[in-house]
C-alpha cells in the first residue's frame, strides 16, 4: 500500500494542472474531455482514500514543501475536511460527466471545463487549507471562477447576474481579508492552529479587534454563501447560469463558504469565544429568516430555475441553523445537509436543465403532461422534490430529522417548529411541479427523453437520494466525527 | 436476517413488493395485474389470521430493527388492537379490490390505480402493525401520499383542487406528527409503544406533543375543524377508493389516537393533565356538525362523507371518555364503521356505475331496478342509525354505557340526537328508493343481471357481516375489542 501522505495536495494539484492543460487542447476536444473526466475521477478516488485514512488514523497534516508551520503552508485534513472534500469530489464528478455529455450551452467548451476544474480545485483548497491566508487565496480563486462560469453562457441576463455577483462577492472578499488582517494583528499568526493557541491568551486583551474580525468574517462569507439578507445576488446568478454551473454553484459552492466560516469562526476562534459573542444569536435569527423568506419567495416563482435558486436560500438557512443551534444532533444535521442538499439540488438543477433543453419550457405552468413524455427524468425530479420536502424514505428526511431533533436537544422547540413549517412551504412549491407534470392534459407530444449518457448522472443522484434516505448509517461515522470536531 | 420473515413485517413488505411487481407486469397482462392486486390484501389478511391464536393466547409479537434510520429505529408488533384493526383493514381492502376489478373497467388510467391502491395498503398495514411512533409516522406518510394518487384519479379540475387541499393538509398533519414524535423522543428517549404509556411527567413539551398528535390525527380522521379536506376528497375519488378512504384510512387517525393516549402517555397521565377534555369537546362538535351537515347534502357521496365525519366523532368520544366500556365502543366502532361505510360507498358506487345518478333526488324507485344493491344500502344505513341487532347498535350501546360510567348524561343525549339525525338523512332516502316511483326511463329496463358478481358479492358479504355478526353466540370482533380495551386499561399487552 502506497503512502497517502501526499494525497491531499495531489487533489488540488491534479485539478489545477488539468485546468491549465485543458484550454490548450482546443483542437483535440476528445482528449480534453477525457482529461477533464479523468482528473475528476482521480480526485474522487483520492478523496475516498483520504476519507478512509482519516477515519482510520485521525487527522492528516501536510506541510507543503516540507516547511513546517509557522513558516510553511499547511494542509489540515481532519474529518470535516475529508467529509466535505469527499462530497465535493463525488458531486463534481457527476457534474463533470453531465457537462461533457449534455448538449452544449456555452461557446468555448474547453474554457468552460478549465473554469470548472479551477473552481473545484479551489473548493478542495478551501476545505483543506490549514492557514487562513491560503484559505483566502482559494476563496478568491473560487469566487472568480464562480463568476466566470455564470458569465460564460453569454446571454444578457447571465452577464448582468454575474456582474452583480462579482461586485457583491468582491465586497465579501474585502470583508474577509480585513478580518484576516485584524486576526493577524492580534495573534501574529496565519496558521489556524497557532492562531487558536495564541487567541486563548490574547483574545481577552483585544476583545474589540476579535469582535470586529468576527463581524466582518460573518458578513464577508455570509455574502458568498447567500445567507439571508445577503442573498440578493443568488437567484439571478443561479437561475441564469448554464445547467452544469447552476448545479455546481447551488449544490457545492455556497456550502464551501459555510465550511470556511465554520473552520475559522468555530474551530479557530474557539467555542468559548463564540459563546461570549452574540454572533450565534444573530446567525440563528438570520438562518430562520432565510428559511422562511427563501420559501416564501420560492412559492411565488413560476420559472423553475428561479424556484430552485430561492429554495437554495432556504436550504442554506437550514445549514446555518444547524451550526448555530450547536447541539450535537443539530450540527450532525447541518453536516448531513451539506451532503444531502448537494445531492438533491444538483439532481434537480441537472434534471430541470435537461427538461428545459428538451422541451424549451422554463415555467412550471408549461409542464403539463411532460411526465409521460420524459418518464425517467421526471421520476428523478419527483424523487429530488420529495427529498427537498423531506418525505420519509428520501435523504432530505434524514437531515430534517437530525436538525429537528437537534433543535429540541438545544431546548429550542420553536426552531423545530420552524423547520417543519418550512417543509410544509417546500411542499407547497415543489408539489405543483410534480402534479403539473404527471396529471392534466398532454400538451407536448413531441418532447422526448435525452440520451442515456445525459440521464446517467440524474439516475445516479436519484439512487443516492433513496440510498441515504433508507440507510444513512453508512456515512454516520464520518458525520459524527465531523460534528464532534465542531462541538468539542 | 430471518427477522424479516415474521408476520407483521411480511404483512407490510409483501404488498410493497407487489406494488413493484404490479407496476412491472401491468403492461403485459391486465388479468395478472388484477389478480395480484387482489392477492396483496388477501395475503396480509391470511398472515394476520395466522397469528390470531398466538395473540389470543396473550402473546405480543414484537420485532425490532434498531439499525434502520438511527437514532429512532423501526419496529413492528401485533397485539389485540392491531390484530383487530389489521384484520378489518385487510378484509375490507380485499372486498373493495375485488369490487374495483369490475368497477374500474369503465375508468381510465387503471394502470395507475392498482399499484397505488396496493402501495396505500402497504402503508396502512405498516401504520397498524408498527411497534413504535416513528415507524407509525413513516408508514403514515407513505399511506397519506400514495392515497393522493387515488383521490385525484379522475383528474377533473375539481378532483385536482380537492387533491391539492388534501395534499397540503395531509403534509401539515404529517409534520405535526413528526414534531410530536421527536418531541416524545426528546422527553422519554424512546418512542416504542409501551403498555400503560411511558411519559412519566406531562411537561410543557409533552402537552405540545399531545396537541400536535391531536392535530395530526385529527386531520387524518376528519375531526372538525380539521375535516375540511374530507367532504371534498372522498366524493371525487372513484367509489372503491372512496370506500377505502372513508371506511379504512380514516380509522388510522383514530387508531393512532388510541396508541398515543394509552401506549404513549398513559390514560392516567392524560386525565391528570386534563387533556381528555379537549378530545371530548372536539368529539362533541364533530358528532353534531358532521351529522347535521350531512342532512343538507344532495350528492350521495358527499352525504356519506359528512356522515363519516360524524362517525369519527363517535370514535374520538369513546377514546376521550377514558372509560373501558367507552373504549370498547370506540374500538368496535372502528370495525363497525369500516364495514358499514364501505358497504354504503360500494352500493352508492354501484348505482353511479350503472346509472350515473349521483344526486339523491334521482334515486327514486331505484330499488326495483337494483334490488340487491339497495337492500345492502338499506341494511348498512339502518345499522348506521343504530337499529339492533345490527353492528352499529353494538358500538352505540357500548359508547352510551361508557358515557354513563363516566357519569356524563350529556353524551348519551348527544348520541341519541346524532342517531336521530342519521335517521333523518338515511330514512327518506331508503323510503324513496325502495318504495318511490321511478321518474321515467321505464323503457330502459333490461333483462341483464343487476350487476356483475364481482361487484355484488363484496357488498353482500359486508351486508351479511352487518346483520349476522352480533347474532353469533360470541361476536368475534366484539371479543377482540373487549380484550384490546382490557389490555390497554390494565397496562398489559
Amino acid at each position: 500500500m502506497f503512502s497517502l501522505t501526499h494525497a491531499p495536495i495531489l487533489m488540488v494539484v491534479i485539478l489545477l494542472t488539468a485546468a491549465f492543460i485543458v484550454p490548450l487542447l482546443r483542437k483535440h476536444l476528445l482528449v480534453a474531455k477525457a482529461l477533464f473526466l479523468g482528473a475528476g475521477l482521480l480526485v474522487t478516488i483520492l478523496s475516498f482514500l483520504v476519507a478512509w485514512n482519516v477515519l482510520e488514523n485521525g487527522t492528516m497534516v501536510y506541510n507543503v514543501g516540507g516547511w513546517a508551520a509557522p513558516h510553511g503552508i499547511a494542509l489540515v485534513v481532519d474529518a470535516f475536511a475529508a467529509y466535505v472534500s469527499l462530497v465535493i469530489s463525488v458531486i463534481s464528478l457527476v457534474i463533470f460527466w453531465f457537462a461533457v455529455f449534455a448538449p452544449r450551452e456555452v461557446k468555448h467548451e474547453v474554457g468552460y471545463y478549465a473554469l470548472i476544474l479551477l473552481l473545484t480545485a479551489a473548493m478542495h483548497g478551501i476545505v483543506m487549507a490549514g492557514d487562513i491566508f491560503n484559505l483566502f487565496v482559494f476563496v478568491e480563486i473560487s469566487s472568480l471562477a464562480a463568476v466566470a462560469i455564470i458569465a460564460v453562457k453569454g446571454t444578457k441576463e447571465s452577464i448582468e447576474a454575474s456582474f452583480r455577483y462579482l461586485i457583491l462577492s468582491a465586497l465579501g472578499s474585502g470583508g474577509l481579508l480585513f478580518s484576516i488582517a485584524l486576526l493577524f494583528m492580534v495573534t501574529g499568526h496565519l496558521n489556524m492552529d497557532l492562531m487558536r493557541q495564541t487567541l486563548e491568551v490574547t483574545a481577552g486583551q483585544y476583545p474589540l479587534n476579535v469582535l470586529t474580525a468576527l463581524a466582518f468574517m460573518v458578513v464577508g462569507l455570509g455574502v458568498k454563501s447567500a445567507l439571508f439578507p445577503l442573498h440578493i445576488w443568488l437567484p439571478d446568478a443561479h437561475a441564469n447560469a448554464p445547467t452544469a454551473s447552476s448545479a455546481l454553484l447551488s449544490g457545492l459552492v455556497v456550502k464551501v463558504y459555510i465550511v470556511a466560516l465554520m473552520r475559522i469562526a468555530y474551530m479557530t476562534l474557539g467555542m468559548e469565544l463564540f459563546y461570549l459573542l452574540p454572533i450565534r444569536q444573530i446567525l440563528l435569527v438570520m438562518a430562520s429568516l432565510a428559511i422562511v423568506a427563501g420559501s416564501v419567495f420560492a412559492i411565488v416563482q413560476d420559472n423553475i430555475k428561479r424556484l430552485l435558486a430561492f429554495s437554495t436560500v432556504a436550504q442554506v438557512g437550514y445549514i446555518f441553523l444547524g451550526f448555530s443551534l450547536l447541539s450535537a444532533r443539530a450540527v450532525e444535521g447541518a453536516v448531513w445537509h451539506i451532503l444531502i442538499h448537494a445531492i438533491m439540488k444538483t439532481l434537480l438543477f441537472l434534471a430541470v436543465g435537461v427538461v428545459i433543453h428538451q422541451s424549451g419550457y422554463k415555467k412550471i405552468s408549461q409542464l403539463h403532461g411532460l411526465g409521460r413524455r420524459m418518464p425517467l427524468t421526471f421520476a428523478c425530479i419527483t424523487l429530488g422534490a420529495l427529498s427537498m420536502v423531506g418525505i420519509p424514505g428520501t435523504a432530505g428526511f434524514i437531515s430534517k430529522l437530525y436538525l429537528a431533533l437537534g433543535a429540541l436537544d438545544a431546548g429550542q422547540a420553536i426552531f423545530a417548529v420552524l423547520i417543519l413549517l418550512s417543509s410544509l412551504l417546500s411542499a407547497v412549491y415543489y408539489f405543483p411541479l410534480i402534479i403539473t407534470a404527471y396529471f392534466g392534459h398532454d400538451a407536448s407530444p413531441t418532447v422526448v427523453e435525452p440520451s442515456l449518457a445525459v440521464q446517467l448522472p440524474l439516475v445516479v443522484l436519484a439512487i443516492a437520494v433513496l440510498f441515504y434516505g433508507l440507510m444513512p448509517s453508512i456515512l454516520l461515522p464520518l458525520v459524527r466525527q465531523t460534528a464532534l470536531l465542531i462541538t468539542r | 436476517m430471518f427477522m424479516f420473515l415474521q408476520t407483521p413485517v411480511l404483512a407490510v413488505i409483501i404488498p410493497m413488493v407487489l406494488f413493484a411487481v404490479i407496476y412491472l407486469v401491468e403492461r403485459r397482462s391486465w388479468r395478472l395485474r388484477n389478480a395480484l392486486a387482489v392477492l396483496a390484501p388477501l395475503i396480509s389478511f391470511l398472515l394476520l389470521l395466522g397469528s390470531y391464536p398466538q395473540v389470543i393466547a396473550g402473546e405480543r409479537v414484537f420485532i425490532e430493527f434498531p439499525a434502520i434510520l438511527p437514532p429512532l429505529g423501526m419496529s413492528f408488533s401485533i397485539d389485540y388492537l392491531s390484530l383487530l384493526v389489521g384484520l378489518v383493514v385487510s378484509f375490507v381492502w380485499l372486498l373493495v379490490t375485488i369490487y374495483a376489478t369490475e368497477y374500474m373497467v369503465k375508468e381510465h388510467a387503471k394502470n395507475r390505480y392498482y399499484p397505488f391502491s396496493t402501495l396505500t395498503l402497504a402503508g396502512t398495514m405498516g401504520v397498524i402493525l408498527s411497534g413504535d411512533l416513528f415507524t407509525f409516522f413513516l408508514f403514515f406518510e407513505l399511506m397519506s401520499l400514495s392515497a393522493y394518487v387515488l383521490i385525484v384519479h379522475e383528474e377533473t379540475p375539481e378532483a385536482m383542487r380537492a387533491g391539492y387541499k388534501y395534499l397540503v393538509l395531509t403534509i401539515a398533519g404529517g409534520l405535526a406528527l413528526f414534531f410530536a414524535t421527536i418531541a416524545v423522543f426528546e422527553i422519554a428517549g424512546t418512542v416504542s409503544f409501551a403498555p400503560g404509556g411511558f411519559i412519566a411527567e406531562v411537561s410543557g413539551l409533552a402537552i405540545m406533543a399531545f396537541y400536535a398528535f391531536l392535530i395530526g390525527f385529527g386531520i387524518k380522521a376528519g375531526i372538525v375543524p380539521l375535516h375540511v379536506w374530507l367532504p371534498e376528497a372522498h366524493p371525487v375519488a372513484p367509489s372503491p377508493a372512496s370506500a377505502l378512504l372513508s371506511g379504512v384510512m380514516l380509522k388510522t387517525g383514530a387508531y393512532g389516537m388510541i396508541r398515543v393516549v394509552f401506549n404513549v402517555f398513559g390514560y392516567e397521565g392524560i386525565r391528570g393533565a386534563g387533556l381528555d377534555n379537549s378530545m371530548l369537546v372536539l368529539a362533541a362538535i364533530t358528532i353534531f356538525l358532521g351529522s347535521a351537515v350531512a342532512i343538507s347534502q344532495e350528492d350521495i357521496k358527499r352525504r356519506l362523507a359528512y356522515s363519516s365525519v360524524g362517525q369519527m366523532g363517535y370514535i374520538l368520544l369513546g377514546i376521550g371518555l377514558l372509560q373501558e366500556r367507552a373504549l370498547i365502543g370506540a374500538i368496535f366502532h372502528i370495525f363497525a364503521h369500516a364495514v358499514m361505510k364501505s358497504s354504503l360507498f360500494l352500493a352508492a358506487g354501484a348505482v353511479i356505475h350503472k346509472t350515473g345518478k349521483r344526486r339523491i333526488s334521482e334515486w327514486n324507485g331505484l330499488g326495483q331496478e337494483m334490488t340487491v344493491t339497495m337492500l345492502v344500502f338499506t341494511v348498512a344505513a339502518l345499522s348506521m342509525v343504530g337499529i339492533p341487532p345490527l353492528v352499529g347498535f353494538v358500538s352505540k350501546w357500548e359508547l352510551a354505557l361508557g358515557s354513563l360510567d363516566a357519569g356524563n348524561w350529556g353524551f348519551v343525549l348527544l348520541l341519541l340526537l346524532s342517531s336521530m339525525m342519521n335517521f333523518i338523512y338515511y330514512f327518506p332516502l331508503i323510503q324513496n328508493t325502495l318504495f318511490g316511483k321511478q321518474q321515467a326511463a321505464e323503457g330502459q329496463a333490461s333483462n341483464s343481471p343487476e350487476l356483475p358478481w364481482k361487484m355484488l358479492a363484496p357488498m353482500v358479504v359486508l351486508a351479511l357481516i352487518i346483520v349476522l355478526i352480533d347474532l353469533f353466540p360470541q361476536n368475534p370482533a366484539l371479543d377482540l375489542a373487549k380484550r384490546a380495551a382490557g389490555a390497554l386499561f390494565l397496562g398489559v399487552h
